[in-house]
């Protein structure tokens, strides 16, 4: 089976004088195209640093990373995918749409192709009106708007999220949730992390646990819900797993 | 190459914008212009720049 996203017993080590800390312990990880996959876990269980090292920017000690079956290293691969980052730190200078011609300028697209799709992404994200106002007076939820449609100017065939939803209102997490679901219909395949369980229940179509740089279960949505006659959540699925995994 | 023109174009708007390069040259004026009013050595005015190049020697 040709894999989108593929992690081969993947090791990311922090160190720090004489100090090293395995942030990331044998992570084993197989995701299909047209794939949403949640990846859950409590803080510090080592989300982050996997998407981190998903994109090269932590280097793995060890193990191996494939992404459309090529390594993560290379260009081309690259250009396929897409990243919202957890904490978005954009120009606060320069306008939503000022910052979404540099990426576009990244991957090459044409100017009046990227003002096109500026324009559709804003209309996507609710951003039309903000479009040319400078993002220094900008709060959480609405750089996490910009993140996102930061992360779709390329049309990425991987999107990879990191806490998507945090800091956004209601609207926009419906919005959010819409957006993924419309993604997925696109045959895109979506890799998120996320605290939020209900969203997670509600998008995903399969879910990670990671604890203490583990991934200590892997499930399908449906198979969770299934269980206990239908009585269970996944919050209370989540809790059980976290609370029984005493290493 | 483009990329690199991509990303310094931004942070060139962002400086003007952000309006800490005026202040930058503000202070850099006020301190030349003090500096150039000074006299080391008794000498004023071009003589010194130009003793200073060894331009004119005999000046001191």
């Amino acid at each position: 089976m040709n894999y989108v996203l593929e992690l081969n017993s993947l090791c990311v080590v922090y160190k720090s004088n004489n100090y090293f800390k395995k942030a990331i312990d044998q992570l084993t990880l197989k995701i299909v195209r047209g794939e949403v996959f949640g990846f859950l876990g409590p803080n510090g269980a080592g989300k982050t640093t996997t998407i981190k090292s998903i994109f090269n920017f932590l280097p793995a000690a060890s193990g191996q990373i494939k992404i459309f079956g090529e390594p993560s290293c290379n260009y081309s691969v690259r250009a396929r995918m897409g990243y919202m980052p957890e904490i978005a730190n954009y120009y606060w200078y320069l306008t939503p749409r000022e910052l979404l011609r540099m990426y576009a300028g990244f991957f090459g697209m044409k100017k009046h192709a990227a003002d096109k799709k500026i324009d559709y992404l804003f209309s996507l994200v609710g951003m039309q009106a903000e479009a040319n106002v400078w993002m220094k007076n900008f709060s959480k939820g609405m750089m996490q708007k910009v993140s996102l449609a930061q992360s779709l100017i390329n049309d990425p065939d991987l999107l990879i999220l990191d806490e998507p939803t945090s800091g956004l209102d209601p609207v926009a997490r419906s919005k959010v949730r819409d957006i993924i679901k419309d993604l997925k219909k696109q045959g895109k395949t979506i890799f998120f992390s996320s605290h939020e369980l209900s969203e997670v229940e509600l998008v995903c179509d399969r879910i990670g646990i990671l604890n203490k740089g583990t991934l200590v279960k892997t499930d399908k949505i449906t198979d969770i819900l299934q269980q206990k006659g239908n009585n269970m959540s996944l919050e209370r699925y989540f809790l059980d797993i976290i609370t029984r995994d005493k290493r | 190459m483009k990329i690199i023109f991509l990303i310094a174009l931004n942070l060139l708007r962002e400086i003007f914008r952000k309006k800490d390069l005026y202040v930058l040259i503000i202070m850099l004026l006020v301190l030349m212009s003090y500096l150039a009013n000074a006299a080391f050595f008794g000498m004023k005015h071009i003589y010194r720049y130009l003793n200073e190049l060894r331009l004119c020697p005999g000046l001191n």
